[in-house]
């Protein structure tokens, strides 16, 4: 009997089905075909700018959440900010005792992976669909988006990221690549960003913005390489009063900048000489790093709120490359290169620029690596910069982490973890090349 | 369309038209019928809601008011007539049948103490349970919401049928109830049952709200179940399909059970009217937690938070330890009894073309919040008023209309007409992982010596805000029911189910708590339309093969379509005193669309041998939009067995046991993936370059091409029997259910950059567990009853596969897994391996804990084990009745998370700041802050709770006579009035993640709140 109903009513509805009886309409998605044109390529040009800033700045939107970038969270990490809310998954961050199941670290490491495809999705669709593609300074800036996402994943993770692809049904996963690996394919990826003919087209002030953009990524990822020296010449070129910013705006909440929400809701707050090692954000009183005393707490009712002022709204943009940063980079080729009062000069020029008073030439190498690194860290506050920083401090200057990041005892109970880096969140375990991390090293 | 497939329909098309004009010439030629009266063989009293079935026929009658029934167009022939009736035993007799002919077949029915056989509704239609393999569980509806404290539909559930726990998040008024029947089936999918009412499908999202009131994100906190629209009062009956053994023909989405809910009918009669009123207080009788401080007057930056480590750390000196609560403290607590009324009318009545229900019910109801006198009258002194809603933040009003309308339009068939209506209002508070709620801002508050009387937030703070959620729900169902000749009914249904909801919230500028951007003034203005459209098509023809063996056959077609569109709009930084989104300096809008469609079809073969052996067999067939492509269609089979052993003439006389049922079941049923989970697609999203905003798409959704449905196949075996002269009976069934092709929302490795997750049909779990239903009379005298009735479960859950190479899924804080071998949800944590006070100074120290260093399993997270005891006494000869239901849950943990919160980071909890306090506590607080292991606040969360009671005093016909009334009644009732648990937080039954599919947390709850009302019924 079942093979007689089923000969008889399978087809029917199939048949009722073919009629369109099962045909819905969702207006809310967009179709891989829909993006296969020149409108498409635009569209994911735009997303991929969206994801990049999500990735970087975090979530602003109240709304659905806030969502923290790599901004707040290696800034966490680092002795920038100290977390003044409760959720336990941060307060792992700030305390560098991570567990690999941390939700936090996930959604972290994971959106600044969406941003890196989304780039190289863009890269192929303008390639693909572009109308110009050899005028088009976008692709040159799609691809230093994806140079600068794999800085940070670099700069933020242990060794042992993996790059993985989607193409078309099937998953092609990377291998894990060492921090080395990691910051090597980020310089070629600025190279080719360099090199792309809609990065050098002659009077056109967007493409000197994305030549200068893929300049100063290239700078800071030979720097994470140890190549100061190459990191010097690949920001020669670039001018000072230059920046590059993520863009945000009080609406849609989308695009809110979510340091600043992060800040005004009292979720984060300005650290002072965070764990003994940390730097005197606070009480060095610098204009560079501009905060309110609330004389009040945090969300957690027990951590002294000092706002972030830095951002003044949600509409405030956030720099990820700068002319400030080439004189930096600069700087610490001096220092390299054993001109410690070249590199002095180099700081005190900048510093000259906002009226801050000059330094004093450091007496030894030792002296002066404290003196670039706080330069940097005040001068690049709240951008993304300081725990990679730190880690330098490690990795390229000898020190050691119990010198260079916070120790003892954490203000919200217990002490201080070992972490120095964020560890692979476990998810990338479905990844089957990933071993996790590769080591834990700075 | 291919000319084969015209020719087919055509071909079929002439076959059915031919068959329907047959049986339609042979109908009209064959105008006989059945009638007679029922009535009660001690007081000679006619019976109405007598259930009348002929024998062999699909047709049931019922009696009208005088008892009578009618059985119209029937053919030529004997039949067994066959009388059912709540409280009375079965009754057959012989009807011999000649053309043309009116035959008078009446019935006295003895009185039987508990219920032994009754119609049921199927998907082919109505059924004597008997003929029906599964355990169905029925609930009088009528009758418990005339002498049961019922404030909402999940109350009628609650603690009424064996297997079915209704889990009700916390005592906020309007917040909603998740309910399993079963345990839970999947992994990453619904587990909520199915709903239909009078016949359609009906919308019964267990949280449906946008509101941003806490929990884990918009519209996933405390918000309310659509189901809980539905008004109690116009419930008849509810019958509960439990399994996929039952639920086969219902199809996919089915496989969590079915709900199916019946409305009151009219009967033929004059008009008899009902009219009650109800008026009660909503009361919080919690203990909540205290809040410890230490003190140290001489060092302000740690006067309030000097904990024992602080101060073995040299950083303070505890001169004191404060002890506070808030909300346990009558000057600083808000929670205060509010007030709950209820008054409604109803009519029914008819006559024999045509019947009718007509009802009305106003509700309305105030939680248990209030603004404490001290902040109501220093705003009153600012403002020189307070806003309704700041004084009283949780309120419930409802209006509830119902029009039923039946009528015979021609002897061979009739219509009925079942069309609902409700429009209500609902004021929320937030609660759940929140910093604005009451109890988060109570349990993780300050010092009572602060400014802020011991509050985080104030409640004046917390509730100048707004979260209101406005239904207006329209539910019509039309059904027409056509016999064209003795052998053969058809039922043709159609439904449109369509709620209007508006989600405000509102956050009046410089009023509200200092959160986020909030104090800046912000207004949300969300609307939604819910549409579920069903069509209902189905046929059952029977025939009597030989005088032993009766076939029935049926076959039906249903179409389903789910729709739902909403408007977000919001304005941020309001102006003081503006209300609006214009006024706004930054708005926004958006819109969402999700649309599903569902089509399918079924046949089903019964044969039944000697009214005492059914043996069925049934397929059924489904397609769905949220199908991958590479899917097509799903085939789900079922088979059973009904055996009235007690009949068979070798089963011989009992004196104890009366009748004795074996049964056994077989069926696979499913769940469809989510609208879009198949699909691979882009969302927009905005962005912006070179000070332009544009919109953009970032990459949603993986997709899965071959995405199917679940299906869980179910095996179920059991007996129903009645002992001892009918005063007890009991049934038992033992089920297993297994699902396979599970769906899996697994991780995507995040290294890929696309969706977080992608669903697999990848995993296989089981259930397995029995259940127990006992109905007695203990006592049964002219004077006096007493009824018990005691149901129960136990099941167990495993996973048994997630898929290769698929990790544990963790979620809820992280802290629950599923994981393969273990229950589903349960929790984990690192576990607390020992603790010593090495030192002896009295205190448990950072380095005098140990910890695992991996997770362990801890438990469950959803209880295995549920238990109710019903009770009714009856006393001087009915006229006072006293009930009550005792409501037990067990086997599993509950996270005990606010108090592990309260330890850090908040730091007021005793295990931090009392040396008194044991060192098992001291050393769970020190676990959680060193270790971050939550393991110390997993606590065993069984509960025993006094569920209900009430009383309800019928008065003499004389004293109702007086007001002209033929009834009248009072009723004292209770809800929660007392609970037994080893849970040390403030009630184990709530639930921070609300109706969420597993997740459960005990994290700035309110708890569950009692109930007394008092109500009159009267009957006209």
């Amino acid at each position: 009997m079942a093979t007689m109903y089923r000969s008889l009513l399978i087809p029917a509805l199939l048949l009722v089905a073919a009629c369109g009886l099962l045909d819905t309409n969702q207006p809310d998605i967009v179709e891989p075909d829909d993006v296969d044109s020149p409108a498409g390529a635009d569209a994911l040009y735009i997303g991929a700018i969206a994801d990049f800033v999500l990735a970087h700045d975090g979530d602003g939107d109240v709304d659905v959440g806030l969502t923290d970038g790599h901004v707040l969270e290696s800034g966490l990490m680092a002795d920038e900010f100290v977390l003044s809310t409760t959720p336990p998954t941060q307060q792992e961050i700030d305390q560098r005792r991570i567990f690999t199941n941390n939700s936090t670290l996930f959604v972290y490491y994971h959106y600044l992976h969406r941003a890196r495809a989304a780039a190289e999705r863009a890269t192929a669709a303008l390639r693909e669909f572009g109308a110009a593609p050899d005028e088009d300074f976008r692709i040159g800036e799609m691809l230093s988006l994806d140079g600068l996402t794999r800085i940070y994943l670099g700069e933020a993770f242990c060794s042992g990221v993996s790059f993985s692809r989607v193409e078309g049904d099937e998953q092609v996963f990377g291998e894990p690549q060492t921090t080395e690996q990691i910051f090597q394919s980020a310089v070629a990826l600025f190279d080719a960003a360099l090199a792309e003919p809609g990065t050098n087209l002659a009077e056109s002030d967007a493409a000197l913005e994305i030549f200068n953009l893929a300049s100063v990524g290239k700078g800071r990822a030979l720097l994470n390489l140890g190549d100061a020296a190459g990191a010097a010449a690949a920001v020669a070129t670039v001018p000072t009063e230059f920046a590059f910013f993520n863009e945000h705006a009080e609406s849609p909440a989308q695009l809110k900048n979510a340091i600043f929400a992060y800040s005004d809701g009292w979720l984060w707050s300005v650290s002072d000489l965070e764990g003994d090692n940390g730097l005197p954000f606070r009480t060095a009183e610098d204009s560079r790093v501009l905060f309110e005393d609330t004389e009040d707490v945090g969300l957690d009712g027990s951590t002294p709120q000092f706002t972030l002022l830095n951002y003044e709204g949600f509409d405030a943009p956030v720099v990820i490359a700068s002319g400030l940063e080439a004189r930096l980079i600069e700087a610490e080729a001096l220092l390299a290169g054993g001109d410690l009062p070249g590199m002095t000069s180099a700081l005190n020029d900048l510093r000259d620029l906002s009226g801050l008073d000059p330094l004093d030439n450091p007496g030894n190498e030792d002296e002066a690596v404290d003196q670039l690194f706080s330069e940097r860290a005040f001068w690049l506050f709240a951008t993304g910069h300081r725990l990679g920083d730190m880690r330098r401090l490690i990795r390229q200057y000898g020190r050691d982490a119990e010198t260079v990041f916070p120790v003892g005892s954490y203000l919200k109970g217990g002490s201080y973890g070992p972490d120095v880096n964020m560890p692979l969140p476990q998810e990338v375990q479905n990844n089957p090349n990933s071993v996790g991390c590769l080591d834990r090293n700075a | 369309m291919k000319a084969g497939t015209r020719r087919w329909l055509l071909r079929t098309g002439r076959w059915v038209s031919a068959l329907l004009a047959a049986t339609v010439t042979l109908a009209e030629a064959q105008q006989s019928s059945i009638g007679g009266t029922v009535t009660d063989e001690a007081t000679g009293q006619p019976l109405e809601a007598a259930r009348v079935i002929l024998a062999g026929s699909n047709r049931i009658a019922e009696t009208n008011r005088e008892g009578r029934y009618t059985l119209r167009n029937v053919g030529p022939g004997t039949y067994a007539v066959r009388v059912l009736r709540l409280g009375y035993r079965p009754a057959t007799d012989s009807a011999v049948v000649a053309p043309g002919e009116e035959v008078t077949v009446d019935f006295a029915l003895t009185g039987a103490p508990v219920q032994l056989d009754e119609i049921v509704t199927t998907a082919t239609g109505e059924q004597r349970k008997l003929e029906v393999a599964n355990a169905v569980s029925t609930i009088d509806a009528a009758r418990v919401t005339e002498e049961s404290p019922i404030a909402e539909f999940g109350n009628l559930l609650s603690g009424r049928a064996a297997g079915v726990q209704v889990q009700k998040s916390g005592g906020t008024t309007g917040t909603g109830t998740r309910i399993r029947i079963r345990g839970s089936n999947s992994v990453s999918l619904s587990n909520e049952p199915l709903y239909y009412i009078d016949g359609i499908r009906m919308e019964s999202n267990p949280t449906s709200s946008s509101l941003d009131i806490g929990g884990f994100g918009s519209g996933v906190g405390a918000g309310p179940s659509r189901m809980n629209d539905l008004n109690p009062e116009d419930i008849e009956s509810i019958e509960i399909v439990k399994g996929p053994a039952a639920a086969t023909l219902y199809g996919i989405q089915a496989s969590n059970g079915v709900v199916r809910i019946t409305t009151k009918r009219g009967r033929a009669g004059k008009a008899r009217w009902n009219v009650y009123s109800e008026l009660g207080a909503v009361t919080d009788h919690n203990t909540y937690p205290i809040n410890y401080n230490g003190r140290d007057a001489d060092n302000p930056d740690f006067d309030g938070f000097c904990t024992l480590q602080f101060e073995l750390d040299g950083f303070c000196a505890q001169d004191s330890v404060s002890q506070f609560s808030p909300l346990d403290d009558p000057f600083t607590s808000p929670l205060k009894a509010g007030l709950r009324q209820q008054y409604g009318a109803n009519v029914s009545g008819g006559n024999e073309l045509l019947t009718y229900y007509l009802s009305a019910d106003y509700e309305n109801e105030d939680g248990v919040y209030r603004l404490p006198a001290f902040e109501e009258d220093s705003i009153r002194a600012d403002r020189g008023f307070v806003p309704d809603h700041q004084l009283r933040p949780n309120t419930l009003e409802r209006v509830s209309l119902r029009a039923n309308v039946g009528a015979n339009v021609h002897s061979n068939a009739d219509i009925q007409a079942n069309i609902g209506y409700t429009s209500s209002d609902t004021r929320f508070v937030e609660n759940d992982n929140s910093f604005l709620t009451i109890t988060g801002s109570a349990e993780a508050g300050g010092v009572p010596f602060d400014f802020n009387r011991g509050w985080f937030f104030t409640p004046a703070e917390l509730f100048a805000e707004l979260a209101n959620q406005g239904t207006e729900r329209f539910i019509g169902g039309l059904t027409g029911n056509w016999r064209p000749a003795s052998w053969l009914t058809t039922r043709a249904t159609l439904g449109y189910d369509v709620t209007n909801r508006t989600d405000i919230q509102f956050f009046p500028t410089g009023q509200v708590a200092d959160y986020l951007q909030n104090r800046l003034g912000a207004r949300s203005d969300n609307r939604f339309q819910t549409t579920q459209t069903s069509v209902d098509l189905a046929a059952t023809g029977r025939f009597r093969l030989s005088p032993a063996l009766a076939s029935k056959t049926s076959v039906g077609a249903q179409f389903y379509r789910d729709f739902v569109s909403g408007t977000f709009a919001t304005g941020r930084i309001l102006p003081a005193g503006s209300e609006t989104i214009s006024g706004a300096g930054v708005t926004e809008a958006r819109e969402e669309t999700v649309e599903s469609r569902s089509l399918g079809t079924y046949v089903e073969q019964e044969f039944g041998i000697k009214e005492r052996l059914f043996v069925t067999g049934a397929l059924r067939f489904d397609d769905n939009s949220a199908f991958g492509r590479n899917f097509d269609a799903t085939v789900y089979p079922k088979a059973s067995v009904s055996w009235l052993l007690s009949d068979e003439p070798f089963f011989g006389e009992s004196s104890w046991l009366g009748t004795l049922r074996l049964r056994g079941a077989l069926g696979v049923s499913g769940q469809q993936p989510g609208t879009t989970d198949a699909l691979r697609y882009y969302t927009a999203v905005a962005g912006k370059r070179g000070n332009v905003a544009g919109t953009g798409v970032t990459f949603a959704n993986l997709g899965n091409p071959g995405l199917k449905p679940e299906r869980s196949r179910e095996i179920e075996l059991g007996f129903d029997t009645s002992l001892l002269n009918d005063r007890l009976s009991l049934e038992f069934t033992y089920f297993t259910k297994t699902t396979r092709d599970a769906l899996i929302e697994r991780n995507v490795s995040p290294d890929l950059g696309v969706s977080e997750s992608q669903f697999f049909n990848l995993g296989e779990l089981r259930n397995y567990g029995a259940e127990l239903a006992i109905n007695t009379r203990i006592i049964d005298a002219p004077s006096m009853a007493w009824d018990l009735a005691l149901s129960g479960s136990v099941y167990n859950n495993r996973l048994i596969e997630l898929g290769e190479g698929v990790e544990p899924i963790v979620f809820g804080f992280g802290l629950q897994r599923h994981v393969e071998g273990y229950p589903l949800g349960g929790y984990w944590a690192r576990p607390i391996t020992g603790f010593d006070d090495a030192n002896g100074n009295g205190i448990i120290e950072a380095g005098e804990v140990t910890v695992g260093d991996t997770a362990e399993f801890r438990g469950r997270a959803l209880p295995n084990k549920e238990a109710s005891l019903n009770s009714t006494l009856t006393i001087f000869g009915g006229t006072v009745r006293i009930g009550t239901q005792f409501d037990y849950r067990g086997g599993h943990y509950i996270d005990n998370a606010i108090e592990s919160f309260r330890c850090t980071p908040v730091f007021n909890c005793r295990g931090l700041n009392d040396r008194t306090a044991p060192l098992e506590e001291q050393a769970k607080a020190q676990a959680v802050l060193n270790e971050a292991t939550e393991w110390g606040y997993y606590e065993p969360a069984w509960f025993i709770k006094l569920r209900e009671l009430s009383v309800t005093v019928n008065a003499p016909d004389a004293w109702a006579r007086r007001f002209r009334a033929s009834r009248l009644s009072l009723t004292l009732a209770g809800r929660n009035l007392w609970t037994i648990t080893d849970y040390s937080g403030v009630d184990p039954e709530v639930n921070a993640f609300a109706q969420d599919n597993f997740a459960t947390s005990d994290f700035e709850s309110q708890p569950q709140v009692q109930y007394w009302t008092a109500r009159i019924n009267v009957g006209f």
